[in-house]
């Protein structure tokens, strides 16, 4: 054979040579970007709005009569949410709405949900369909917490509350409301077969009951309309992060307390599970200040995470970051991706995971599990 | 060896005294001294608190410096190596013709060097040339960052070598594309249409969906089979720069194949040269 042939030969082999790894490459990266991006929930989108909206199952509550000398009050007022209206007035302390229905069909809540069913040899949600007919699953819809009070909203129809509030004393109470009161005078209140509602006192459920049916009005809601958005969402007083923080982080809790007033908060977890905590404060100098003490409490956190080899508290302190946005305000963005979440998790699938934290701790890192 | 060590010399000498490269030099030099005279970074306990270029506030998050500098490391990866092929095949398309040109190929035959010593010592020196001026334009930049804020990192280096690569598979298909046709423009051209093929065949399982099943389907799916995947090395650079994972067999198997493609163009290059009478 000429040489100038095996050059062409040569060429052609490496051509083939190319394809094939060009075309294993292309089976082993499967299509996947690597780029894949947690959304952050940000803002109200179109859909969150849509989703308010469709809540408004309430008439407006009437307009109050205008005084004497004073202007005449806006002609309309907004339809109400009722599980918005149930909850008391803005506190200092937390109120939040979780947002459980979507979180049940999301891919975490599917995890979660896992998790419960695979834990001992009953399935308490099973139970609890088949005890009391309430299908948690199913029938609730979203979970709200504000001060001592906690409501929960969806389609209880097919409950059996007389079984559920079995020694319980039944006191009808407004147009749709009962007030249940158990032996030691814990009132349970429903109202509509809509929502349940506990916490605090009888008086407490009262004025709920009365905010829902339009007899009382409650003033500045606990949260805002225009912050019903992610899975998650409420706000939170700046003392109650101040005191999660204390002990912990002592410099940072202080500042909290000093700058911020109001902390709102949005989860989604739709995809990965992403948060937002938005902090306002009426010094924007401090609240400048904070954000950057924050920020550097983070990367700090992250070195530090590092240099002892905790290698997925470093990973999630990457996706965490300090957003100013001037004004005395900034957010701070946490996120957890799913592929995270799932590897933590991972002992959900699993039938009858062991129970103790020390065994579960083995479950989580395969290398400190004793060998067979 | 040595022959093709003394014809890459030449390139790279050749080079020097080329206009287009001495431009290329001095912006990259510029760019980087007005980055390091303008650019501002307040970095508090390891966080990127604030960034000012030219005293305009760059907005941004607050967040570790080396998380926060990712995407400037992975924008700067991107425009190494998509500049860095572009400006490679506009400058270097004349390398190939202007070494077989009438008088000079005769010379360089009469010496004791071989024919496919020619061409593969010409290819060394371009890649070691596309090679050097990537590492330099990403290596600058990490100086700078790195002067600015503490933290100093390797990566944007091994993303350059990956746009040089690169570069070097379209590069050995223009020097082929040169010894069938002695024209610098009909080289510029194939180094072009490469590129964009190169972007396309990155793609291809998306854009086979636009042939209707059959003979155009796998046809397309066979031509490009072989072609060296532009853009998905150009995410894996911008990737690696970026601190993000990136899967090391995918990234063997994209490199192994550009490099070998760029091996296969050259032999094809050597085969047609061979043919040749001057």
């Amino acid at each position: 054979m000429r040489r100038p042939r095996l050059w062409l030969l040569a060429a052609l082999a490496l051509f083939a040579l190319a394809a094939a790894f060009l075309s294993r490459a292309e089976d082993r990266s499967d299509g996947k970007s690597t780029r894949e991006k947690v959304e952050f929930p940000r803002f109200m989108d179109s859909d969150s709005w849509k989703r308010a909206e469709q809540r408004q199952t309430l008439p407006p509550l009437p307009a109050a009569a205008a005084a004497p000398n004073q202007p005449a009050p806006p002609p309309e007022r907004p339809r109400r949410d009722p599980l918005l209206s149930a909850l008391p007035t803005a506190s200092k302390g937390v109120a939040m709405v979780v947002e459980a229905n979507a979180i049940t069909n999301s891919p975490i809540g599917k995890l979660l949900l896992e998790c419960l069913r695979n834990r001992g040899p009953s399935n308490p949600l099973q139970e609890m369909r088949e005890q009391t007919g309430l299908d948690l699953e199913r029938d609730l819809d979203r979970i709200a917490v504000s001060g001592d009070t906690v409501v929960a909203s969806g389609n209880f129809g097919k409950a059996d509350f007389a079984k559920l509030f079995e020694n319980h004393r039944a006191i009808p109470y407004g147009d749709k409301g009962v007030i249940y009161l158990s032996e030691n005078g814990q009132p349970t209140a429903v109202w509509d077969n809509q929502m349940i509602m506990e916490g605090g006192d009888e008086q407490a459920l009262r004025r709920s009951i009365d905010q829902v049916e339009g007899r009382l009005d409650p003033g500045e809601p606990a949260i805002p309309q225009e912050a019903t958005y992610g899975e998650i969402y409420g706000v939170i007083g700046a003392e109650a992060i101040a005191k999660l923080l204390g002990g912990q982080n002592d410099e940072l809790a202080k500042r909290f307390r000093e700058a911020a007033q109001r902390i709102e908060l949005h989860v989604d977890s739709m995809n990965d599970v992403a948060m937002v905590a938005r902090v306002n404060g009426p010094d924007s100098s401090q609240v400048d200040d904070l954000s950057r003490t924050l920020g550097a409490a983070m990367a700090l956190g992250r070195v530090k995470a590092q240099a002892s080899g905790e290698k997925d508290l470093a990973e999630l302190l990457d996706l965490a970051q300090v957003v100013p946005a001037g004004n005395g305000a900034f957010s701070f963005e946490l996120a957890l991706p799913m592929q995270f979440l799932e590897k933590h998790l991972a002992f959900c699938r699993q039938k009858n995971p062991p129970q103790s934290p020390a065994d579960q701790s083995a479950v989580l890192d395969p290398a400190q599990a004793p060998h067979q | 060896m040595k022959a093709i060590l003394a014809v890459a010399g030449d390139i790279l000498r050749e080079a020097a005294s080329r206009k287009w490269f001495l431009v290329l030099g001095g912006a990259i030099t510029l760019g980087l001294a007005l980055l390091a005279v303008g650019l501002k970074m307040d970095v508090v306990d390891g966080a990127l608190a604030a960034t000012r270029l030219f005293g305009s506030s760059l907005g941004g998050s607050i967040r570790a410096a080396d998380v926060a500098l990712r995407p400037v490391f992975q924008v700067t990866s991107y425009l190494v190596y998509y500049g860095g092929l572009i400006f490679g095949i506009l400058a270097c398309a004349d390398f190939g013709p202007s070494l077989l040109s009438p008088g000079r190929i005769e010379h360089l035959l009469a010496l004791p060097v071989r024919r496919w010593q020619l061409l593969a010592g010409t290819f060394l020196g371009v890649f070691v040339l596309s090679a050097l001026g990537a590492l330099y334009g990403a290596g600058g930049i990490s100086v700078v960052l790195g002067v600015k804020t503490g933290v100093w990192t390797g990566r944007p280096l091994q993303a350059a070598m990956l746009a040089a690569t690169s570069f070097s598979a379209v590069y050995a298909s223009m020097l082929t594309a040169a010894v069938l046709v002695r024209s610098a423009a009909f080289s510029a051209a194939t180094g072009g249409a490469l590129f964009i093929l190169g972007i396309i065949a990155s793609y291809r399982h998306s854009i086979e969906r636009v042939f209707s099943a059959g003979v155009g389907r796998s046809v397309f799916m066979a031509l490009t089979l072989p072609l060296p995947r532009i853009a998905a090395l150009a995410d894996v650079a911008g990737d690696i720069a970026g601190s993000t994972p990136v899967a090391p067999q995918v990234l063997g198997q994209l490199l192994l194949g550009a490099g070998v493609f760029a091996l296969g163009s050259l032999a094809l290059g050597i085969w047609l040269f061979e043919q040749k009478d001057y």
